[in-house]
């Protein structure tokens, strides 16, 4: 059966359950958890996102292909998401070539964030003070 | 009309069949889906490193974020995936009216939750917390910490703000779908364009679910 659907108490539920995971992610949030905050927070996400691809998607109900292209999709974000992490992670690792003079980091006495016009040589309107 | 001849004539002519068509067409848009994760992964990926780099100018940021607002934009949000997907339910079972109405539900829903966004940008834009496009930030907190405060919230004004192009493009897919339904057109189980506009809908869905808790979020135990 390609065209089958989840039933309405299915729906249901499964609304129930999203709201469910709303509720529990801003519940956590206020509870001070470090590091895990963030792992919380992703893992319901996540829980969130696979019942409505499931339910409300009907990729449960949906051929193979349907399948193979969520999947897809899934796995190019992850190679995407992994590969900037790893290249940022590890970018103090090695030594590198000091940057040419006008491209170099502003001195250590100038906030980050507020460039002097001599560092940043090809913006079409000054940057603002704030 | 019975449901089979109401299929049997809404086959485009390089199908074989219904079946096949519908299969094509749902294949299709989680194609387009995926480029639209990929395209939605980019700023993800920028954010993922900046919040790795800075995440106490992000924890600081995020909480100037109305926490309240948020959790009932993502309540409306999730509210409306559930009449568009019960919408495509009754499209499913042949009662067309009552897909119209409850596309016209989720437009309701889509609106509000677009309401209560542009309230939110107009006041960040009254606090002085919308550093876009030369406008000011209103910071008081250490030097270093301005730059990725102001990536923050550009990050926040990108991210939300091509989610609600998203959405408000959706709502304007939907509301061609009010007439056809109110005038019968899915009452013969011919509901594959009401599927698909829906699978959109749900993607949008999906953005804001990981775009709330990443925004809003960040730190609030301190």
């Amino acid at each position: 059966m390609t065209t089958a659907q989840p039933t309405l108490r299915t729906y249901i539920v499964v609304y129930l359950l999203l709201l469910l995971g709303l509720a529990v992610t801003v519940g956590v949030a206020f509870v001070p958890l470090g590091r895990m905050n963030l792992a919380v927070a992703l893992a319901i996400a996540f829980a969130k996102a696979t019942l409505v691809v499931l339910f409300f998607m009907h990729v449960l109900y949906s051929p193979r292909l349907t399948w193979i292209a969520v999947f897809a999709g899934l796995v190019w974000l992850a190679i995407l998401l992994s590969l900037v992490g790893v290249d940022y992670a590890t970018r103090g690792w090695i030594p590198v070539a000091p940057a040419p003079t006008d491209m170099r980091e502003p001195p250590a006495d100038t906030p980050s964030g507020v460039r002097s016009q001599k560092t940043l040589t090809f913006h079409l309107a000054p940057i603002p003070d704030s | 009309m019975n449901v089979a001849e109401a299929k049997r004539m809404n086959v485009a002519h390089h199908f074989d069949d219904w079946e096949q068509q519908y299969e094509s067409c749902v294949l299709g848009m989680w194609v387009f889906i995926v480029t639209e994760v990929m395209f939605f992964g980019g700023v993800f990926a920028i954010y993922m490193v900046y919040r790795v780099n800075y995440p106490d100018a992000f924890a600081q940021a995020s909480r100037q974020l109305d926490e309240t607002l948020g959790t009932f934009n993502t309540f409306a949000l999730l509210s409306s995936s559930l009449t568009m997907a019960l919408a495509v339910r009754a499209a499913h079972l042949g009662r067309s009216r009552q897909a119209g109405l409850l596309i016209v539900l989720t437009m309701i829903l889509g609106t509000l939750f677009l309401g209560v966004k542009f309230y939110e940008y107009h006041h960040k834009y009254e606090q002085g917390l919308m550093p876009l496009l030369g406008l000011p930030l209103n910071f008081n907190g250490p030097a270093e910490e301005l730059g990725p405060t102001r990536l923050f919230y550009g990050l926040y004004f990108v991210m939300t703000g091509i989610h609600a192009v998203h959405m408000i493009l959706g709502i304007a897919i939907l509301a061609l779908f009010i007439s056809p339904a109110l005038r019968g057109r899915y009452d013969g189980g011919n509901f594959l364009s009401v599927e698909i506009v829906g699978l959109y809908w749900h993607f949008v869905d999906l953005v804001w679910i990981f775009l709330f808790p990443l925004l809003y979020l960040v730190d609030r135990s301190h």
